[in-house]
């Protein structure tokens, strides 16, 4: 009898051995509160934090489409796609049947170092079609690369975050204008019409737009403010002592959530997006 | 009497547990050859997009650089043998071959600046980039489905079910692999 146990337990221990082995990029454990930006390297100021935490509630909220910042001191040597694409299945980034995550990375290190791999966009399978790939290095060319060049980090991140946010935004129809923190960026789409005079005229009407909008923003956004009460609290929660792996990443904000909000949805992503 | 009884109950018994253990294995081992082919099946579509983004690459980079037809050449082969390519070994085998007559190609916009900045070199460029990107991460996926599904069949007691119903090892998408088991592809015809 005792053999035989013996035997059966074998046998179970084979059963359960995992016959997947590969290692992992180190990643920050899926946080238990949720939020559209995790500043682990500190990168993103209170207010531009708040702004995207607005914008990303209001997507979410209209579409389930989940569009998260997240900064890291460094990827641990591992290219920026495998730590981006760990991090949005792992986390569950966007709905889980619509796979509608959008993971904009920053690794702060190679940032700080200008070595390529520095930032990537992470898409979902489900937004695949609202930003190619091609659309993804554009706004990181045109949006957070040059905002970078003049050391504001924090502007980079937001404009590419409203970018991301515009085009997600267009795809599901949401109206976002009454949404305080919220300024639209639209990408050009078609490169081939990228002519110089062509580009031209775009961008100065879409600057008007962009005054339009602010302008509105103005005059209309003042009395809006309880409608986002569940953002309200303090800024800095601080998520404390919950993030063991990251130290030095101090500065969370967006700890003021009462409750209700949403949580990671199940989101995967095939590898689409585009890293500079 | 009771004692027959209790031989019966212990026999049908038996019998059931067996039953219940080979259709829940046999089931488990469907659920996994469909996971493998699903996760192929994203793999030959990014294969696929990876071929259809080429000639658009070729084209534009020959606008700029026209008289380097040599790496024009090899970059249209090896897309040719990736799209006849049947397995998954061969796949990977070409998929191999492209990605270094792709990176001659590449290394040659380093030389046209005016290539460099053009809109739609940079687009195309993302498109492969990305394309190259979603192949890598389909293939993890394939792979593990095939690792998982490959030790099941051999475990017992699933293999015998495997042989019985005819569960056959499935092939994974690695150059070296297929290089064993294929015959070498020739790209300078």
């Amino acid at each position: 009898m005792v053999t035989f146990k013996r035997i059966w337990a074998c046998f179970l221990a084979f059963m359960l051995i995992s016959v997947v082995v590969s290692a992992a990029p180190p990643i920050p454990p899926k946080p238990s509160e949720f939020a559209y930006v995790y500043d682990y390297a500190a990168l993103v100021d209170a207010e531009d934090e708040q702004r995207i935490n607005e914008s990303g509630a209001a997507i979410d909220n209209a579409s389930n489409a989940q569009i998260v910042v997240v900064t890291v001191d460094n990827t641990g040597d591992y290219p920026i796609e495998d730590y981006a694409l760990e991090l949005l299945r792992d986390w569950g980034i966007g709905d889980k049947e619509k796979n509608n995550g959008v993971l904009l990375l920053v690794d702060k290190q190679r940032l700080m170092d200008n070595h390529s791999g520095k930032v990537r966009i992470e898409v979902g399978y489900g937004l695949e079609g609202a930003i190619p790939d091609s659309v993804a290095g554009r706004i990181l060319d045109e949006y957070v690369l040059p905002q970078w060049d003049q050391k504001a980090y924090s502007e980079g991140i937001t404009e590419g975050y409203m970018a991301i946010a515009t085009r997600v935004a267009e795809e599901y129809n949401i109206d976002l204008s009454g949404t305080d923190g919220y300024t639209p960026i639209s990408v050009d789409t078609d490169p081939e019409e990228g002519d110089s005079s062509e580009t031209s005229w775009g961008s100065v009407i879409f600057i008007l737009i962009v005054m339009a909008f602010i302008f509105f923003n103005i005059r209309s956004g003042g009395g809006r403010r309880g409608r986002y009460n569940r953002w309200g609290g303090p800024p800095f929660g601080g998520f404390g002592g919950s993030f063991g792996g990251s130290s030095g990443g101090g500065g969370f904000g967006g700890g003021g959530f009462g409750g209700g909000g949403g949580g990671f949805g199940g989101g995967s992503s095939g590898g689409g997006g585009a890293s500079r | 009497m009771k004692r027959s009884t209790i031989t019966w109950i212990v026999v049908i018994a038996i019998i059931l547990i067996l039953a219940i253990v080979l259709i829940s294995s046999y089931n488990n081992l469907v659920n996994m050859e469909e996971s493998v082919n699903s996760s192929w099946s994203q793999v030959d579509n990014m294969l696929q997009r990876r071929a259809d983004l080429i000639p658009n690459l070729v084209e534009t980079v020959k606008g700029y650089a026209a008289h380097e037809q040599a790496v024009f050449d090899s970059v249209n082969q090896a897309r040719e043998s990736l799209l006849a390519a049947q397995t998954p070994g061969e796949a990977a085998q070409a998929d191999e071959a492209l990605n270094s007559s792709l990176g001659r190609l590449l290394a040659i916009a380093e030389n046209y600046p005016e290539l460099k900045a053009n809109q739609n070199f940079i687009a195309l460029q993302d498109e492969l980039a990305g394309t190259e990107n979603r192949i890598a991460v389909s293939r993890r996926d394939y792979n593990n489905a095939v690792q998982q599904y490959n030790a099941a069949i051999r475990r017992f007691p699933t293999n015998i079910i495997a042989s019985l119903f005819g569960f056959e090892q499935k092939e994974y998408f690695q150059a070296e692999e297929g290089a064993q088991q294929v015959p070498q592809v020739d790209f300078s015809e």
